[in-house]
């Protein structure tokens, strides 16, 4: 079985988002793999251990990348992919272009990644990769079992759960609850360090110069602002409820 | 003739049991042959000493008066009926031999009779212990093996004063009440049976004594017994230096594929001796706060099922059978590695983590060392115990998935929760009134203040560090503090194993402490203290470092501090063991308290050296604790028996676990609980 697990790199979830010229500032910043995208290169290897498989991560993005590509060859893949964009500007459309172009025909018969990065939010690149490639997809996976070509998966559907049947190939997602990422192991480390990262420039991809272009862009970026001390009111109960409907419709304005 | 047959038969027997025994010994040399080289220190006069006190001293088995008394005798009573059994035994050739002592002999004879009524009685008493007092720790392992040595032991030392009292019948002797008063009096109760009879019966008890005695020969090596022959090598052999202080690993090596202890040969020969040094007495588990909480970690079960382990996977190695005279002993339900040991050769070994010693056992495991420090042997379970950890953490990845997220949250932020590392400092906006430099915001600084992570972000110790850089700003210490620069110390990430973490934050924080020329550190978690003062000089620190409790006690002796208002307080003191057993500091927290108008010390039964860990130790502050009772709750349980007002400690983890359980009790407003800082500031300015 060829499985792949496309993996973006992000800020560590504590980081603290600071802005410099209206761009998010990369400087000291402690980069980790999005956490969801951990769960599906677990899942790959757990897949792994117990069907035999070879398992190819994949990402795009800057140079920085190459070292959560590197932790998950240390969790146990094979090999890497890496496709080198250094343009901010993409958006999620380019970007799964770029990925349907570079593993088109290559015959895996699973992609796994995080049903969402932390960074973006945005949810879309893998569930597009898989409609440009036609093949099925599940989004949100809780829990996956393949016998031989039959796949069953569970997904989180706001609270209530969902089974799935589906034959490989397909894509899917993975939720929160699929499984507990392992802690690499230093003779993985080394491993890793000699394990193959093949490069390949974005432009150098086979798509279209419409598939390449954007469609959307980004206006404007900005902090949210900073949350004010609370009011707490007192007196009489009378009192601080007409109180509370004064402030509610002078203050915050929403009555 | 009779003789003459009598002396083949003796020796025909004897042969044949020094044969065993010195196979059965050899074998076992071979099996802790089969471990690491150690890397011994030449400290030999220092080792000397150890065996001195607790050899002939036997300092540690005085831990329990009562059974201490009794091994006491056996150990001493021992060495004197060894030199009787040579007299004994030329006796059965020689009729009425004696040493040649002349008139003196009667001291001789006295000498051996008490030691042999004195070790029947030590023996009767050791079996009451066992099967009649029912003592707790003795009820750990009841097999075959151990009733033996009080039945082996009853007949060898009362058929020596039967012999002894039929030889007298034998030779008409009149027997001297006064300095053979108890083989005398057994040649008094049977004196009508007249010679003959006494010949027959002398021979008989004495064929009956060279029997145990060497049944029992070949007996020690095959079981707990072997104590006798190890425990002295063990004492000897001991790793030096400052206690827990682990091993450290060599990263630059490549040729390493293994980090850890995987499989038994991989421990160190000296860790392997400690084996055999077991004399399944149980002191051990019955201080473990695991064990006493229900856990499955039992520390006399974990070098138990590893002696037996070795001993099972040491003859399949070496082609040497452990069970001698095979017949009796190998088939016998007394060995229980016998069967298995048959069937070595063709059958897969047990793998050391998983079958022999469990996940769950290692990771139960709070580092205390109050096992160690009970043991009479010397043995170290605790340094095993993190080799395994190392070997799953390292070599295999696999580990709870807590301990998972603490090696990420520090690697990543360097603190155990993962927050952002910039907000390190922020505990300071709380003190506007106070002084609190960091290390780039003053020219030069006595102490460097080693705040923590405990003491950096977790809201109540946060309280404990206010507290002590008000103590500090009021002596007037020029001190800093390393601000967002601080790191972790790692001191927990390598007790749970990840050396390899441990080594990057101890070179880090050496380079940082050196670029800033530090020259004394001081810090409030004894777990920093531990690691900074006895572990990171390996790695290159040259700093003195100290605990808040030691510089409170000494700022109050040289007046720079004078705690006066009065603190009504009843306070249960709980010893943290990082600052207690593993650094031997109880008596200035106790000196500091005992300076505060107003508070009473209350202590807990297990105090000191004794005193029962909070629960937090070895990584297990981040662990779910699923199994069994809760440490903490039975640790505050112990406190509150004495009905105080507070719980005083020394350790933010320890002050965790105490408020915790104080919670979990339901006391929380009736019993506060205060680190030692927080006291002594009370007593400086409310």
């Amino acid at each position: 079985m060829k499985i792949l697990v496309l993996l973006k790199q992000t800020f560590d979830t504590e980081e603290k988002i600071s802005l410099q010229n209206g761009k998010i500032n990369e400087q000291g910043v402690e980069f980790i793999i999005n956490p969801y995208d951990e769960y599906a290169v677990e899942e790959a290897m757990k897949l792994k251990e117990e069907l035999g498989a070879e398992v190819t991560i994949l990402t795009v993005g800057p140079s920085r990348t190459e070292s959560a590509l590197r932790t998950a060859l240390a969790m146990g893949a094979d090999k890497a992919l890496m496709i080198e964009y250094n343009g901010s500007e993409a958006d999620e459309y380019v970007i799964s272009n770029l990925i349907a172009a570079a593993i088109r025909n290559q015959g895996f018969d699973l992609i796994l990644g995080g049903y969402m990065a932390v960074d973006s939010g945005a949810g879309q690149i893998a569930i597009r990769v898989a409609e440009i490639l036609g093949i099925p997809q599940i989004a949100a996976i809780t829990k996956l079992s393949i016998v031989g070509r039959n796949a069953t998966a569970e997904r989180d559907v706001e609270g209530d759960l969902e089974t799935i049947e589906v034959e490989l190939p397909f894509l899917a997602t993975a939720q929160q609850g699929l499984n507990e990422p392992r802690y690499p192991s230093l003779p993985g480390i080394m491993k890793a360090k000699k394990k193959p990262i093949e490069k390949v420039l974005a432009d150098e991809l086979e798509i279209s110069n419409e598939e390449r272009s954007v469609r959307t862009e980004i206006l404007d970026q900005y902090l949210p602002p900073k949350k004010q001390a609370g009011q707490i009111l007192t007196g009489e109960m009378d009192h601080q409820v007409s109180e509370l409907v004064q402030l509610l419709r002078t203050k915050a304005k929403v009555i | 003739m009779l003789v003459f047959i009598n002396f083949i038969a003796f020796l025909t027997v004897m042969g044949y049991a020094v044969y065993l025994f010195t196979n059965l010994v050899y074998s076992r040399i071979l099996f802790i042959k089969l471990g690491k080289k150690s890397n011994l220190k030449e400290d030999t006069w220092k080792r000397v000493q150890e065996v001195l006190i607790n050899v002939f001293g036997q300092r540690k088995l005085f831990k329990d008066k009562k059974s201490g008394l009794m091994h006491l005798v056996l150990f001493y009573t021992f060495f004197i009926i060894q030199v009787g059994l040579i007299e004994l035994i030329i006796k059965g050739f020689i009729k009425g031999f004696e040493f040649p002592l002349g008139d003196e002999h009667k001291y001789f004879s006295l000498l051996q009779e008490w030691a042999t009524f004195l070790m029947l009685l030590a023996v009767v008493y050791g079996f009451y212990r066992r099967y009649g007092e029912k003592v707790k720790r003795l009820q750990l392992k009841r097999d075959g093996k151990a009733a033996f040595v009080y039945i082996a032991l009853g007949i060898l030392t009362s058929s020596i004063l039967l012999t002894l009292g039929f030889e007298k019948i034998m030779l008409e002797h009149e027997p001297n009440l006064a300095y053979a008063p108890f083989s005398g009096a057994i040649a008094l109760l049977f004196s009508s049976i007249g010679s003959t009879a006494g010949t027959v019966l002398f021979y008989i008890f004495w064929w009956v004594h060279m029997i145990t005695v060497f049944s029992f020969m070949v007996f020690v090596p095959q079981s707990k017994q072997a104590h006798e022959l190890f425990a002295m090598f063990n004492i000897f052999f001991k790793k030096s230096g400052p206690v827990g202080k682990l091993r450290k690993i060599d990263f630059e090596d490549e040729e390493v594929e293994e980090y850890g202890v995987g499989k038994i040969e991989s421990f160190t020969q000296r860790q392997l001796i400690d084996f055999y040094a077991c004399a399944e007495c149980g002191r051990c588990t019955n201080m473990c706060p695991a064990s006493v909480t229900g856990k499955t970690l039992s520390p006399m079960q974990l070098i138990v099922k590893m002696r037996d382990h070795l001993t099972e996977k040491g003859a399949a190695i070496t082609s040497r059978s452990p069970w001698m005279p095979s017949p009796i002993i190998g088939s016998s339900a007394l060995s229980p590695g016998a069967a298995a040991q048959e069937t070595a050769s063709t059958l897969e070994m047990p793998n050391l983590i998983g079958d022999v010693i469990t996940e769950e056992e290692l990771w139960a495991c709070t580092t205390c060392r109050n096992c160690e420090d009970q043991c009479p042997v010397g043995n170290e379970h605790v340094d095993k115990i993190i080799d395994l950890r190392r070997y799953l953490v390292m070599t295999e990845g696999s580990m709870p998935h807590e301990a998972t997220r603490y090696f990420q949250n520090i690697e990543r932020q360097s603190n155990p929760w993962g927050i952002n590392r910039k907000e390190r400092i922020k505990w300071r906006e709380e003190c506007d009134d106070l002084v609190v430099p960091t290390v780039n915001e003053v020219e030069e600084f006595d102490y460097l203040f080693w705040v923590g992570s405990m003491g950096s972000f977790d809201k109540r110790s946060q309280k404990i560090v206010q507290s002590f850089v008000k103590i500090m700003n009021a002596a007037g210490i020029r001190f800093a503090v390393l601000g967002n620069e601080e790191r972790n110390s790692g001191d927990t990430a390598r007790r749970m194993g990840n050396e390899f973490l441990f080594q990057q934050l101890c070179q880090e924080n050496i380079v940082n402490f050196q670029a800033l020329g530090v020259k004394k550190i001081v810090t409030i978690d004894p777990h920093a203290y531990n690691t900074f003062k006895h572990e990171y000089s390996e790695f290159g620190l040259e700093a003195e470092v100290y605990h808040h409790t030691e510089l409170i006690w000494k700022w109050i002796q040289e007046g720079r501090i004078r705690p006066k208002k009065e603190v009504k307080e009843s306070i249960a003191y709980h010893d943290s063991c990082y600052l207690g057993r593993y650094n031997n500091i109880f008596d200035i927290p106790r000196k500091i308290l005992t300076s505060i108008p107003g508070v009473k010390i209350l202590e807990i039964e297990r105090n000191k050296e004794d005193a029962m860990c909070c629960g937090a130790g070895g990584g297990m502050m981040w662990i779910e604790e699923t199994q069994g009772k809760r440490i903490n709750v039975e640790r505050v349980e112990q406190a509150l028996q004495l009905s105080p007002t507070m719980i005083g400690s020394n350790c933010p983890y320890c002050l965790t676990m105490m408020s915790d359980g104080t919670k979990a009790k339901e006391v929380e407003e009736q019993v506060k609980t205060m680190d030692i800082a927080e006291i002594v500031e009370k007593s400086l300015f409310h």
